[in-house]
This record gives structure tokens, C-alpha cells and sequence, in this order.
């Protein structure tokens, strides 16, 4: 409870800086000078890991990162599954959408294992080989690896949600810290080489995870993001590293973050499966969820379980149009025209085919999570009551924010400068996704909205 | 009149009070409630209310539940139950969002049981001399009470007098349809027919408990009934202690000396067993007899302080006359607004509204400066998950929102900002419209207690008919 505590409360202070004290090193706030294309080369800044060019855009990288062939479904592997019979009720019922659900989340945590574990592998050898090549590889293992994960954004429920959560077990921020991400603090665990010990799996998230390796591996310049009054600056530490030394510890320091996020995505498979031989650990909440409110003992209700699935679907309000696309285009706590430095993930800058990875995500859950939406999914629930009506209007909103946040093409901090009307486009495209979500899909489902729950009623 | 009525009704009360302090500190409620939010809604007219710090909330807290013990100890009563007050009505009026009707409710009475003479028998106060035994109170006491609870309940009832409630059977008929996996009222919930008959028995309910509860021949029966139904709420929704509130407060119907009759009654079950058993003597009775009825029988020790007709008698009068007229015009003020009180809110509070709308809303700030500069502002930029439910539904709340938006746009240097809105709302599931006027600049508007015409009127399609879901579960 108390780390829940703290950790909301540092997002409290980094996401909120509008009326609170700013936190000058953190990537996410808009409008400060230590992002990441202060004090060096930055995002797409052209020094060279290893003095020329780096065919995956090693630091040089002038596009926006690939969204590799990650979260399709045949990256999932196919024993990896939940282990329901097979349905057999046409009907749809509550308890069957909780099961596809369940089905769905093990396919994308399971998809996620596999590239996490290829990105653990990749950055091992080029901890024992550097080279361009290495790193090429690499940062196309941990594009692979981010695309599953944002495409398991919208599954926060469970195991992967907050402890303070029914079944949570806080492994997403494990595995992918954003919206904190400190460059500072990185720099900082560079020259104490914290990542070498053992604490280092205990430390803050916003020095490890997805989100520290698109600095680590993305980012080729030599100088830092911290302060002048830093430690390592006051001190002359991080000078005294030199140019060399600083790329080598990188190297190792993505190599041990990498490992950390590999561990994690085993541990939430092994959280969601039913014991099997290939994991004999498996703690089957996929059995929780299906048994809500007939023996589960997380969930009293199926409605409760429900509401649980459906605050992650929320992920698409907050995270994605208001901090995804709204910051970086002025329309949060920026006070110039565009915030291009507050992108997500702004050293590999491939925030768009995040943001479509999460919509995928989204729709796997809300229309079904088999390809093109088939399977049963939150709109089938509203057929199922009488608000087809509802339903399609949700799916027509959601076919109009996909192509208009495709349509912002490339890098999204070139776009909030250039292209600022496709940027505005796509914003007001999902909005009226997320109006509907807020509104008529949380009354007609009597869903409440996320961390709404305490205290009475009347 | 008997005061032991009153006496039950403080013993309970204050117990009740109590118990639903210790409720939020045991749920940890109070941090999430009271302390986490940076920013807070204020009642009009009540702006100057200091706001407590998070460990003066904290303090508050258990300062209420000790004031409710002493309160049903009856120990240094009146003090004890005006303090009970004004910590309780505090804490209320720290922030709107936490507005209940039953919180609202309970200021109320204790309020009143402050007023009254409940402290002055079967009390700490009495036992230890601080106050004269009273064993009688004025009739005038009972009727108050009886007027306080009846209009609760009254317009509760008319409150569902309408076509959402008595026609289209909603909100109730999305509620049901979410609880359908309940163990055995679940699959009732199932029944097509199951909302609308419930929506019209909780309209009767409401609407006649009061007179059945007045009229000896049906109190019994309607007092189970009253248990039933809180019972019921009480199972379905997360409603707190209001139902225990109402159980409580509807003892008030009673005959004044319910409770003597009940220890009489009491006593002659125990009589009887006793005879049975052979055990008892009949000295030990006659001690029960005259403990029980001293109140009666000893009048010589009581002060019964017979009513004298005077300025100050008919001042309380007064005093009385009019709180029970404004207890019957506050709820009826919307009348003076027209439109839909469901959907502008315009007399909402205070009007004993209990669970009659389902809203949802998706609000957004729009804010420009004078260069055109534009801001999308988010409601979770400044409120809690919480404030936001409840801002969503309620113009005055929003427009809070919006001025204090404008002021900490000023306090960065932005002085001259407009801030609109778009506030889109779903009241009992329909679909979505506009609140408020898109157009409006907030910073334009003051808050008060004329008609609001920059609140849009209420859609007038009907809301959907959502059906019933029978649960996989609830078969097993």
C-alpha cells in the first residue's frame, strides 16, 4: 500500500506540474529545456554510438522507430493460453466475455514474453560484442518488444495493474514505467553503475524498464540531462567518464534493464496461466477472473470483474489522448504553440505506432481480440442488452481515430510542428471515442469509472 | 409526553453516528475523500468554512465517533450533541462532491437532538445531577421528528414521479441488469417485468410509508415493511448507513412510550420463562416493575414541568413551525426553475433526490488567451477520480472548476483567459448532450441561486430500454 502510495503520488507530481513544484528532470513534463534534445544530440541528434552510421538508427535516427512485426498473432505462442473448454453457448453471458477477456490477456502478455525475452537475449550479446550491428539489432528487438507491450497498455487489470487493484501485482509499471521517465536519474545510475547491483531491481521505475532502453539504446550523445547543481555535473563525475566509458555503461546498464523486463514478462504470464508443465508455477488468474462471483477470490461479482477489464479500457482517455496527443500538442501544460519534447518515448520516436498499437489493444477488447475484432468483446455485451446502437457508434468512432492517428505519419514531434491539423485531427477523432466510453458505455453497462468506488452512496 | 421515545432515539443515533465514522477511518476512506484533493468544491454561502488539515480531517473523524457515544451516553448532552454538529457539518462542508442526502440527513438531526431536551433521562447527565430529570417531553418534540423523517421519505417518492422512473423503469433497470449474478434476488433481476415493478413498489414505498406508519392498525406491518425495503437497498446498492438512518428514524411513528412497552413486553416474555423455570421471586418483579415504571409512577421525582403558555413557548413554536416549512419548500425549489431537475440540477440538493439518476459525463475545458493560444484542459488536471464523478453531472460544480481554472491560468501569468466548456452528459443512459453552452465563457458567469441559463435544457428522447441479462453464474 504504501509503495502505491508513493508511486501515485510521483505521478501526481510529475503529471500534474501545472499547479504543483515541477520536476525539472523528467522527460514527460512539457515545456522545460532537460528533455531529451537539451545538452547534446538529443532525440534524433546525429553522434553515433560507434562513429558512423547504425542501420537501425542508432542514434542518428531521423525517422520514427519501426513498429517492428510485434503484437501480431502469430507472435503468440500457441500453448500459451488460459486452457478454457471450449465455448459452446451462443448466448452471450458475462461470464463468456470474462473468458475471452482472460483468453485475450495471456495471448498479448504471452506475445509480449516473446519479444521481451528476444530483447533480453539481443542486448546480452551486444553487452558481450558491441558493435553497430549489435545495437541495430537490438534496438529492433526492443521496438518489437515495446510495440507488444503498448498493445497490452489497455490490459492494466490483474496482475498487471497497481497492488491497490483487485489481483494487482504492479507488474506493468515493472515493465514499462512511462509516463515516468527520468534521463537524469539514468545518467546519474550510469556513473554509480547502480545497475550492477543488486538493489537494482528494486529501484525506481523511472531509471529502468521499456522506457529507460529507448534512452539507453537510442540515445548516442555524450552529455546529460541533469541539472548543473547534479551531482554528477557539480561533482564532474560524468565528465570525468569520458565519451567511451559512457557508451560501454550503457551497453551493460541496457543489457541488465533489458534482463529485469524479461523476468517481469515471465512472471505475468506465469501470474495469468494455470500450472502446467511449462509452468509450473502458474497462479491461473485467468480462473479468477472466469469464476468472478462463483468462488473467485478476487472478484465478488461478475460486474466487479468487469469493472476491472473496463478501467483499463480507460487507457485510451488519459494516457493516450490526453498525454500521448494532447501535451505534445499544446493542448496540456504548454505554454508555446507545441511541446514536441513531451512525445512518449522521444529518443526512438515512434510514437505513433504506439498510439496504434494501444488503439489495437483497445479494440481487442472492446470488439473482440481475434483479427478484425472477431471473438467476443464489451460490444457484444452492449448488443446483448439493446444498445447496438451504442455499440456501433463506439466501433465508427474508434474505425475514425485509427486512421486519423495514422495519418499523423511521421515522428509526432515533427508532426505537432509541421502537420499540427493532423495532430488536432486525431485528437478530436479519439475524444469522441472516449466521450462515448465516459458516458453512455459506463451508464448503460453501470460500469463505474476507475477509482470510483469509495465511499457511499445515495 | 413519555420521553422515551426521545432517549431511544439519542441512545441509537449517536450510536449510529459513531459507527459510520469508524466506518470511513476503518476503510481508509477519509485520505481519498477528504485530505487527497488539491482542489475543493465549496457550498454557496458557505466559502468562508475553513478547510481542516489532512490530520485535523483525521482528528475530526474521532472526535465524531466519541461525541456519538456521548451523545447516546447522554453525557454532557447538549454540548456534546452541538459540538456532534458541528464537526459532522465540517466535514460536510469541506467539499460538495461529498454531498449525501443521508450525511445531509444526519446534520439535520443532530441537530435537532441538540435542541432537545434527549439528554435530560436515562442519561449520564441526569445520573450524575449535571441536569434535572425530565422524564416527559413537550408532545411538540415528537411531531418535529415525525415531520423531519416524513418528508425524507415524502418527497423521496415524489421524486420518482417521473417518466424515466414510472414509464421506462430507468435508472433501476440498468442497476438490476448489473446484479443479476446475486445470489438469490439475482435471477429475479432477470425478469423483464422485474425494474418496472420495482421501480413502482419503491414509488409506493416512498409515497405512503408515512401515512401507514401514522395510522395504529398498519404501523406494525409498515414498520416491517420499512425494514424490508432498507434491507433490500441496503443489499443493492452501496448506500452506507442510510438505510440504518432510516429503520432508526422511523421509530419515530411509534407511540411515545414504544420503548417502556417494549421493556414491559420484555418482561413479561422473561416473566413467563421464569415462572417456568420456578426461579423467580416475586420481589425480584416488583424491583423490575418499579425500575421500569418510575418514570410513570414516580412523578413526584421527575420535573414534568407542565407547558406554561409565554413568549418563549411561543417562540420555540415559531421557531418549529418554520423549519418545517422550509424542510417542505427546500425540496420543492426547482419548481421555481422549471426544466428537468435530473438534468440541471437546479434543486437538487437538499431535496432528498435519493438514487433516481444514472449520469455520466465527459467533461472538458477549453481555455484560450488573447493571443489564441488553446488549452484542453482534463478534469483529472485538478480533481480526484472521485470529484470528477461528481462534477461531471453538476453545472454549479462545474462552473467552480472553470473560475478556479481561469486562477491558476492568472497565477502563471495568463490573466486573461476564457474558459469554456464541453461538457457532454448521459442522464440515465441516453445519449449523450451538451450541459453547458459551449459558447459561455465561465469566467463570465457567477455562481448563485437565480435561474442558470447558460445550463442547456434536458434532451427529450426517452432513455434506452436495456435488457435484462440473465447471469451464467447465478444458474450454476
Amino acid at each position: 500500500m504504501k509503495r502505491t502510495y508513493w508511486t501515485g503520488l510521483l505521478i501526481a507530481l510529475v503529471s500534474f506540474g501545472g499547479c504543483r513544484k515541477e520536476a525539472p528532470d523528467e522527460v514527460v513534463f512539457t515545456g522545460k529545456t532537460t528533455g531529451p534534445s537539451s545538452g547534446g544530440s538529443g532525440a534524433s541528434g546525429g553522434t553515433s554510438w560507434f562513429g558512423g552510421s547504425s542501420g537501425g538508427g542508432a542514434g542518428g535516427a531521423s525517422g520514427s522507430a519501426g513498429t517492428g512485426d510485434a503484437g501480431t498473432d502469430a507472435d503468440t505462442p500457441d500453448l500459451v493460453s488460459c486452457g478454457f473448454p471450449e465455448e459452446t453457448q451462443e448466448a452471450f453471458t458475462k461470464s463468456k466475455l470474462l473468458r475471452a477477456v482472460a483468453e485475450c490477456a495471456v495471448g498479448r502478455y504471452a506475445a509480449f514474453q516473446v519479444q521481451a525475452e528476444a530483447l533480453s537475449t539481443e542486448a546480452q550479446a551486444f553487452e558481450q560484442s558491441p558493435s553497430s550491428e549489435a545495437l541495430a539489432r537490438t534496438q529492433l528487438a526492443w521496438q518489437r518488444a515495446i510495440s507488444a507491450w503498448q498493445e497490452a497498455e489497455p490490459f492494466r487489470f490483474g496482475p498487471a495493474a497497481r497492488p491497490a487493484e483487485p489481483g494487482g501485482q504492479d507488474h506493468r509499471d515493472q515493465i514499462y514505467g512511462w509516463p515516468l521517465a527520468s534521463r537524469c536519474r539514468i545518467e546519474e545510475q550510469i556513473v554509480s553503475q547502480l545497475y550492477l547491483e543488486p538493489r537494482f531491481v528494486t529501484s525506481l521505475i523511472n531509471g529502468r524498464t521499456l522506457s529507460s532502453l529507448d534512452y539507453l539504446l537510442f540515445y548516442g550523445g555524450t552529455s546529460n540531462g541533469c541539472s548543473a547543481f547534479s551531482s554528477i555535473n557539480a561533482s564532474g563525475t560524468w565528465d570525468a567518464l569520458g565519451a567511451d566509458e559512457i557508451r560501454a555503461r550503457r551497453v551493460v546498464y541496457a543489457s541488465r534493464a533489458a534482463s529485469l523486463v524479461a523476468e517481469r514478462a515471465r512472471a505475468l504470464v506465469t501470474s495469468w496461466v494455470p500450472a502446467s508443465e511449462a509452468h509450473p508455477d502458474g497462479a491461473n488468474f485467468c480462473g479468477e477472473l472466469s469464476r468472478a462471483g462463483a468462488g473467485s477470490a478476487v472478484f465478488a461479482s461478475d460486474q466487479a470483474a468487469l469493472n476491472a477489464v473496463s478501467d483499463g479500457m480507460f487507457y485510451v482517455e488519459k494516457e493516450l489522448k490526453d498525454w500521448k496527443l494532447g501535451r505534445p500538442i499544446g493542448y496540456g501544460d504548454c505554454f508555446s504553440a507545441s511541446c514536441p519534447e513531451s512525445v512518449e518515448l522521444p529518443f526512438s520516436r515512434g510514437s505513433v505506432a504506439h498510439m496504434q498499437a494501444n488503439l489495437r489493444g483497445f479494440r481487442r477488447l472492446f470488439q473482440g481480440c481475434g483479427p478484425g475484432g472477431e471473438g467476443v468483446g464489451f460490444d457484444d455485451w452492449l448488443i446483448a442488452i439493446g444498445a447496438g446502437d451504442l455499440a456501433a457508434r463506439m466501433l465508427s468512432a474508434l474505425d475514425g481515430a485509427e486512421p486519423a492517428i495514422a495519418a499523423i505519419g511521421g515522428p509526432l514531434d515533427d508532426a505537432v510542428v509541421n502537420e499540427p491539423e493532423k495532430v488536432q485531427l486525431a485528437y478530436t477523432r479519439l475524444k469522441a471515442l472516449t466521450d462515448l466510453l465516459k458516458t453512455e458505455f459506463v451508464s448503460v453497462l453501470n460500469l463505474e469509472l476507475p477509482k470510483t468506488s469509495e465511499g457511499d452512496n445515495d | 409526553m413519555d420521553a422515551s421515545w426521545l432517549v431511544a432515539f439519542r441512545v441509537l443515533f449517536g450510536l449510529v453516528l459513531s459507527v459510520s465514522a469508524l466506518r470511513f477511518i476503518h476503510y481508509g476512506w477519509i485520505d481519498g475523500l477528504f485530505v487527497d484533493p488539491s482542489f475543493r468544491f465549496r457550498y454557496f454561502g458557505f466559502e468562508w468554512v475553513p478547510v481542516p488539515t489532512g490530520a485535523q480531517v483525521h482528528a475530526l473523524f474521532w472526535v465524531v465517533v466519541g461525541l456519538g457515544v456521548a451523545v447516546a451516553a447522554g453525557f454532557l448532552f447538549r454540548l456534546s450533541a452541538l459540538l456532534l454538529f458541528a464537526c459532522f457539518a465540517t466535514l460536510q462542508l469541506i467539499d460538495v462532491t461529498n454531498y449525501l442526502n443521508h450525511y445531509y440527513l444526519a446534520c439535520l438531526l443532530t441537530l435537532l437532538l441538540a435542541l432537545s431536551p434527549a439528554g435530560k433521562t436515562a442519561s449520564v447527565d441526569s445520573w450524575l445531577g449535571i441536569s434535572r430529570a425530565q422524564t416527559e417531553v413537550p408532545r411538540a418534540w415528537h411531531w418535529l421528528l415525525r415531520v423531519q423523517v416524513g418528508v425524507v421519505y415524502t418527497f423521496a417518492g415524489l421524486a420518482k414521479a417521473t417518466s424515466d422512473w414510472l414509464i421506462h423503469a430507468q435508472p433501476l433497470r440498468i442497476w438490476l441488469n448489473s446484479r443479476t449474478d446475486m445470489p438469490v434476488l439475482g435471477p429475479l433481476f432477470a425478469e423483464p417485468l422485474a425494474a418496472p415493478v420495482m421501480s413502482w413498489c419503491g414509488f409506493l414505498f416512498d409515497t405512503t410509508i408515512v401515512w401507514f406508519l401514522l395510522w395504529r392498525r398498519t404501523r406494525v406491518p409498515a414498520y416491517l415493511v420499512v425494514i424490508a425495503f432498507h434491507t433490500v437497498t441496503r443489499l443493492l446498492f452501496p448506500i452506507g448507513m442510510f438505510p440504518f438512518i432510516m429503520v432508526l428514524g422511523a421509530l419515530v411513528f411509534f407511540p411515545a412510550d414504544w420503548p417502556r412497552a417494549l421493556v414491559r413486553r420484555a418482561r413479561g416474555v422473561l416473566e413467563r420463562r421464569t415462572r417456568t423455570a420456578n426461579v423467580a421471586t416475586s420481589t425480584d418483579a416488583a424491583q423490575t416493575a418499579q425500575l421500569t415504571d418510575t418514570p410513570r409512577s414516580a412523578s413526584s421525582t421527575s420535573n414534568t414541568s407542565a407547558p406554561r403558555a409565554g413568549a418563549r413557548q411561543r417562540l420555540a413554536l415559531g421557531l418549529g413551525l418554520t423549519y418545517c416549512a422550509f424542510q417542505v419548500l427546500m425540496p420543492l425549489r426547482h419548481l421555481a426553475y422549471g426544466g428537468n431537475v435530473l438534468w440541471d440540477e437546479q434543486g437538487m440538493r437538499f431535496s432528498w433526490r435519493v438514487m433516481v439518476r444514472e449520469k455520466n459525463g465527459s467533461i472538458t475545458y477549453i481555455v484560450r488567451d488573447t493571443n489564441g493560444k488553446e488549452w484542453h484542459v482534463p478534469t483529472h488536471k485538478y480533481l480526484t477520480r472521485l470529484q470528477e464523478r461528481e462534477l461531471a453531472g453538476q453545472p454549479d460544480l462545474i462552473l467552480q472548476l472553470g473560475h478556479h481554472i481561469a486562477r491558476d491560468f492568472a497565477a502563471r501569468g495568463y490573466p486573461d483567459v476564457s474558459v469554456q466548456v464541453d461538457a457532454l452528459v448521459s442522464l440515465n443512459g441516453r445519449r449523450l448532450a451538451p450541459l453547458i453552452d459551449p459558447e459561455v465563457d465561465l469566467t463570465t458567469i457567477r455562481d448563485g441561486v437565480a435561474k442558470a441559463h447558460w445550463i442547456l435544457p434536458a434532451p427529450k428522447d426517452p432513455p434506452p430500454h436495456i435488457k435484462p441479462l440473465r447471469a451464467e453464474t447465478a444458474r450454476r
